[in-house]
């Protein structure tokens, strides 16, 4: 698989400007509500009584929609395309049902990280709205909608890694897979990885169990994720280790 | 009295590609699935963890048992990293990659003898630091030759069973003719 060691470092730069869109956020959020407190105009959070929450609503939308969302998926999705691409090597050197299953791997991606922004917007909404009703002061409400930001990067940042790391056990079993039809291989697949307090019901059913491949087709891991490429689901430690039958 | 040697005929034809997809389709697989059972490249058991970090993966909730797993991110990314087939002979590489995993905050290991403050240190700490953990290929390097007090468990390869495995597997993909 050539240039699947370049996989890594570019999930690496996804995470470190997700961090960078984490700070610029935060501090935009942050400059915006100190221009809200201190000015006497519409949507000012003295006159926050008065005035609905659409109007501070909005501008905390317009935040993350011109920095957030639209940047955010341009950098994790750009770059998850760009890791996955670097696992598996380039369209060409792909059947295209590969190819397709990849795409599906990025534009879920692209989609909880959308996700994962647009959520933040309303909590934000609602951190702002609990704050002025509670009459907090600006310093609190500021790391109210920090924690938010940084809740949203989180989550952000576990879609990537969820795809990079799924992108890595789709490489495995897609080799495997191709050369069962090509080679006539009799491979099956064993569910391995940790069982403990943490493992979820999912892969507690399957683990150190050994199946084929039509049967992991069929399976569901109840997070609408494919079970052959994220297992049971996001961060998911476990793996399909392709074994002779 | 010297010895004539001749030749003739053509070298036996093989298919160098497939015998490279299947090392690539089966190897990092035997690799994984004997290092989940806890079993190094010589067949051994791997080393056990330490008390120490067995305490501490024991506080965390995590399973104890030595496969040098715990987010998954390392053996999520051993894979054939390159494939040179040729005429004389094939190499595929089978390696980690050079990403790294979130890295993970585990309970200081005296804590487990003592739940109320097992239960405080985890409502305050997350189970992710944040930070990034060092490379998957530095890591395996690491695992697999020891380091520091830490000592080598050997796991990127086969055991010679798992290699007649693997030759009987070529051998019946009809790679030669």
């Amino acid at each position: 698989m050539a240039g699947a060691d370049k996989a890594g470092p570019v999930a690496d730069r996804a995470i470190k400007d997700l961090e960078a869109l984490r700070t610029s956020l935060t501090r935009s959020l942050s400059q915006l509500l100190l221009r809200l407190d201190t000015e006497d105009g519409t949507d000012s959070l003295k006159r926050r009584q008065a005035q609905t929450q659409a109007a501070v609503y909005r501008q905390v939308v317009r935040v993350l929609e011109e920095q957030g969302v639209r940047k955010a998926q341009t950098v994790a999705g750009e770059r998850a395309a760009q890791a996955v691409e670097a696992v598996v090597g380039k369209a060409g050197d792909l059947p295209t049902d590969v190819r397709d299953e990849l795409d599906r791997i990025v534009k879920g991606q692209n989609d909880e990280v959308a996700k994962a922004f647009g959520e933040a917007a309303d909590d934000i909404r609602r951190a702002i709205n609990a704050g002025t009703t509670n009459g907090q002061s600006l310093a609190a409400l500021t790391n109210a909608v920090a924690e938010r930001v940084g809740v949203a990067v989180t989550k952000a940042q576990s879609a990537v890694d969820s795809a990079v790391m799924g992108a890595g056990r789709h490489a495995v079993v897609s080799v495997a897979r191709q050369s069962a039809k090509t080679d006539g291989l009799d491979i099956k697949y064993k569910y391995i990885g940790p069982l403990d307090v943490k493992t979820r019901p999912f892969c507690r059913k399957v683990i150190n169990k050994t199946f084929t491949e039509k049967q992991i087709e069929k399976m569901d891991n109840g997070q609408g994720l494919d079970v052959f490429t994220f297992c049971g689901g996001y961060n998911c430690r476990h793996s399909w280790a392709p074994v002779l039958d | 009295m010297p010895v004539k040697v001749t030749t003739s005929g053509q070298p036996p034809r093989w298919d160098p590609q497939k015998a490279a997809r299947i090392i690539a389709a089966l190897v990092p697989g035997m690799i994984l699935e004997r290092t989940d059972r806890g079993v190094d490249m010589n067949g051994k058991a791997l080393a056990p963890y330490s008390p120490s970090y067995r305490a501490a993966l024991a506080a965390a909730g995590e399973d104890i048992k030595v496969d040098l797993r715990l987010t998954g991110g390392l053996m999520n990314s051993i894979k054939a990293r390159g494939i040179d087939a040729r005429p004389d002979g094939v190499t595929v590489t089978i390696a980690p990659d050079a990403g790294t995993s979130p890295e993970v905050a585990l309970p200081p290991p005296w804590i487990s003898s003592d739940p109320e403050a097992l239960a405080h240190w985890k409502s305050t700490h997350g189970r992710r630091t944040g930070k990034r953990g060092p490379s998957h290929n530095v890591v395996g390097y690491w695992l697999h030759h020891g380091k520091g007090k830490a000592p080598p468990r050997p796991f990127m390869g086969l055991t010679p069973e798992q290699r007649q495995k693997l030759v009987a597997a070529l051998a019946k993909a009809g790679l030669f003719g």
